[in-house]
Formats: C-alpha cells, sequence, structure tokens
C-alpha cells in the first residue's frame, strides 16, 4: 500500500512538472517564414482563368454515431429540413452541424492553376436556415473524388486534404459573401475536382450557419459562386530584370499577390473559361515581404508521449530485473 | 503458497505495446490509403507505419525476455524444492544412521 502511495505521489509530481511544459510546447508555434511561392515572378505571365462551378452538394453528421450505440450499420437515408436547392455550412455549440462540397470543372489550362479566389453569394435569409452569417469561420478544402449529388446526406461525403486549408471570409458589401483567398492552397489546386467548405475550429459557444444557393438556368452573375483561378508557372526570382511595383489587393496585408493579367490568352471553350484581356499593364509583385506561418501539430495530444515514456520505462525496468519466483 | 503470477501486469503490458503496434500500423495504412496527397501519406507511414512496427517489436522482445525469465524463475525454484528435499532426505538418513 506503502508503495502504491508512493508511486502516486512521484507520478503526481511528475504531471506538475510536465504540464505546464507540454500545454506551452503543445501551443502553436508562430515564426516568420517567406511564401516563395507567391513571390516569385512568373516566366509564364500568369493568366486569371474563371472556371465553372457546376453542382454542390451538403452533409450533415449521422445523428447515430453521436450516440452510444454508434453508427448503425445501415446508413439513414438524407433527411434535408432546408429547402430544395439549398447548401449548408454550420457549427452549434463548437460541433460541425453541416458541410458542404462545390464540384468544378477545370479546363486543361486551370488545372495548372497555382492559385485564385472562391466568391460564393450567400443566402441570408433565416428562412433558409441562415444563422448570424458573420460570425462564420469555414476553411477550404480541396478534394480529388468526384462529388456524388446530396442535399443532407449522412454518409458518402468526399474526403477532403485540409492540410493547407484556404481560410474563407464573410464580406457584407455589396452582397453577402465569402471569399476565399485559394493561393494558400498552391500546388494542391492540381487535378482538383471540388472544395469542401468544411466548419473551422469553433469556439464551444459558437454558432452559425450559412447558405447558399447554386441558381439553374439564367441568373445574374453576382448571384452565381465564382472561381478564378491563377495560372503560370513560377521561376527563380533572379531572371526578372524590370520588375514592376507590387499591387496589393486588401486581402491580405502585407503579402504581396502575382496577379498578373496578360498576354495572348490559349484558347478555351467560352462555358468554361474566359481569358482577362490584354490591354492593362502587366503587375508584378517583386518585393518579398515577410509573413507567419503557424506551425502546429495536428493532434496535440502526442505531447503527452513523453509522460506515457516516463511512467513506461522505469515500469519497464522495474519488470526487468524484479524478482519472479512465486514463492 | 505459491503468490500470483509476479510477472503478469508487465506481460499484460508488453501484449498491450504489441497490440497497439499493430492498430498504428492499421491506422496508418487507412490514413494513407485514403488519400493520394503524398504530404500526408508520409507522416503517416513514418509515424503509424514504422512506429507501430517499433512497437511491435520492441513488445515482443520485452515479452518473449519476459516469459523467459518467469520460466527461468520457475525452473529455479523447482530446482530449490529438489535441493531442499533431498537436503531433508540427506538429514532424515544422518540422523537414522546415528541412531543405529
Amino acid at each position: 500500500m506503502r508503495r502504491l502511495a508512493r508511486y502516486g505521489v512521484v507520478l503526481a509530481a511528475l504531471a506538475l512538472a510536465c504540464g505546464p511544459a507540454a500545454a506551452v510546447l503543445a501551443a502553436p508555434v508562430t515564426r516568420p517564414g517567406v511564401d516563395l511561392a507567391l513571390k516569385a515572378p512568373a516566366a509564364h505571365s500568369p493568366k486569371t482563368v474563371t472556371a465553372r462551378i457546376t453542382r454542390a452538394a451538403w452533409f450533415q453528421p449521422d445523428p447515430l454515431c453521436a450516440t452510444p450505440l454508434g453508427c448503425g450499420p445501415i446508413p439513414l437515408p438524407a433527411l434535408s429540413p432546408y429547402p430544395k436547392g439549398t447548401f449548408h455550412v454550420g457549427t452549434a455549440l463548437g460541433r460541425q452541424t453541416a458541410r458542404a462540397y462545390i464540384a468544378v470543372t477545370l479546363s486543361k489550362a486551370a488545372q495548372r492553376a497555382r492559385g485564385g479566389t472562391l466568391s460564393i453569394p450567400l443566402d441570408t435569409n433565416p428562412a433558409d436556415g441562415s444563422i448570424a452569417p458573420s460570425a462564420a469561420a469555414i476553411n477550404v478544402c480541396v478534394i480529388y473524388q468526384a462529388l456524388p449529388l446530396a442535399e443532407g446526406a449522412f454518409a458518402g461525403a468526399p474526403a477532403p486534404n485540409c492540410l493547407p486549408a484556404a481560410r474563407a471570409k464573410y464580406v457584407a458589401a455589396p452582397a453577402p459573401h465569402l471569399v476565399a483567398d485559394l493561393s494558400r492552397l498552391g500546388g494542391k489546386l492540381v487535378g482538383v475536382k471540388g472544395f469542401a467548405l468544411l466548419p473551422a475550429e469553433a469556439k464551444p459557444v459558437s454558432a452559425w450557419h450559412v447558405v447558399f444557393k447554386l441558381p439553374a438556368g439564367a441568373a445574374p452573375a453576382s448571384a452565381l459562386p465564382k472561381l478564378t483561378l491563377l495560372v503560370g508557372r513560377p521561376v527563380a526570382p533572379h531572371s526578372v530584370s524590370n520588375p514592376a511595383p507590387a499591387v496589393h489587393t486588401g486581402s491580405h496585408p502585407g503579402r504581396a499577390e502575382s496577379v498578373v493579367p496578360v498576354g495572348p490568352a490559349p484558347e478555351l471553350p467560352p462555358s468554361v473559361a474566359t481569358i482577362r484581356p490584354s490591354n492593362p499593364p502587366p503587375v508584378v509583385a517583386q518585393r518579398p515581404t515577410g509573413h507567419y506561418v503557424t506551425i502546429a501539430y495536428q493532434y496535440p495530444e502526442v505531447w503527452l508521449l513523453p509522460l506515457v515514456l516516463i511512467v513506461l520505462v522505469p515500469f519497464t525496468i522495474r519488470a526487468m530485473t524484479k524478482d519472479l519466483s512465486r514463492r | 503458497m505459491k503468490r500470483p503470477n509476479p510477472a503478469l501486469p508487465s506481460l499484460l503490458v508488453f501484449a498491450a505495446l504489441v497490440v497497439g503496434g499493430f492498430i498504428s500500423m492499421t491506422v496508418a495504412w487507412r490514413m494513407a490509403a485514403r488519400t493520394l496527397d503524398v504530404s500526408i501519406q508520409l507522416p503517416a507511414l513514418i509515424s503509424g507505419g514504422i512506429g507501430g512496427l517499433v512497437l511491435v517489436v520492441v513488445g515482443t522482445a520485452l515479452f518473449v525476455v519476459q516469459l523467459g525469465r518467469l520460466r527461468a524463475a520457475d525452473e529455479r525454484a523447482a530446482m530449490d524444492e529438489v535441493l531442499d528435499r533431498t537436503s531433508e532426505i540427506v538429514q532424515a538418513m544422518r540422523a537414522a544412521r546415528g541412531a543405529k
């Protein structure tokens, strides 16, 4: 009994000694970095390509999976409490309640995209389910699988790739919409079949729900989700002889963007892609500017491993040296 | 009176290491198989695959060594029992010879 109490005291002391250190280490580390891909000038000047968003789908978590019984063997049929043709992303009390996907059709040129912007007009009608859209914190991730048709399905969502993810921001004017700068996705855009709109890690008390539509047929351009991609290949900075002044778009202060509308465009189907005219002078962002990259483990619990080792190693040493005779 | 197996807790822990290693490899395989992204597959392979393999190897080695120690201890105990009995027999024979 005394031995047990002694072990307990030792373990408690170790936990007290290592707990704060583990908590500090688990916090995301922010260190300055330089996004070379964004700052490098383009060998073949990047073009902006508007890709077509073909369809959308939304999924919700299976309510059975939240019960102690676990997910049932047979998936529940899709059940949407919202109007047909609306797509949803939401969170309530820190738990995801809905996630949406959009499928895109990329032209051959657009499949080499290394950045761009995704803009999604929002339906802010509370009758359609919209709740506090301005509080939305949404990550945009890429998907490489075909998107199934689904409205409120509990299963069958394509696996999103969120390393890294782009953050969608709520913009109120001129009309409420979400804007995501996809330049952070970089090479992940190659071969992309669509995007997943997932609630970012939310506070336990946060609750919001954004709704968007994909109007069919003739609809004003402002009501349609719009995906603008930057197509071009970056090269080493020393190959540029006459850099032009930097232009900040305002979406990321401090980060120079290499948005360059230029020259003769490759032939693309008009329904799929439109190329911006070549009249405006080339504008290239050349001045390297630092920004901060957040580095952290995806699963901070990994920092508890040293504690496990601290317990396991003495236990093993003790077990391997103790007398095993049974008399 | 024999006391309960003193090696049982450690054998259970080492067996849990082996099981954990297999679980780790299974999870790593699932993570690597569900994406084509090498930047996700590589950490899964290294952390889960190699880490799991290390757990299996180390757990198995410790388990086998501990089992060997347990058997050696049992053998020593049996040998001590034999020697004790032999000693008792020898003493009994001496006592019988002295009585004559």
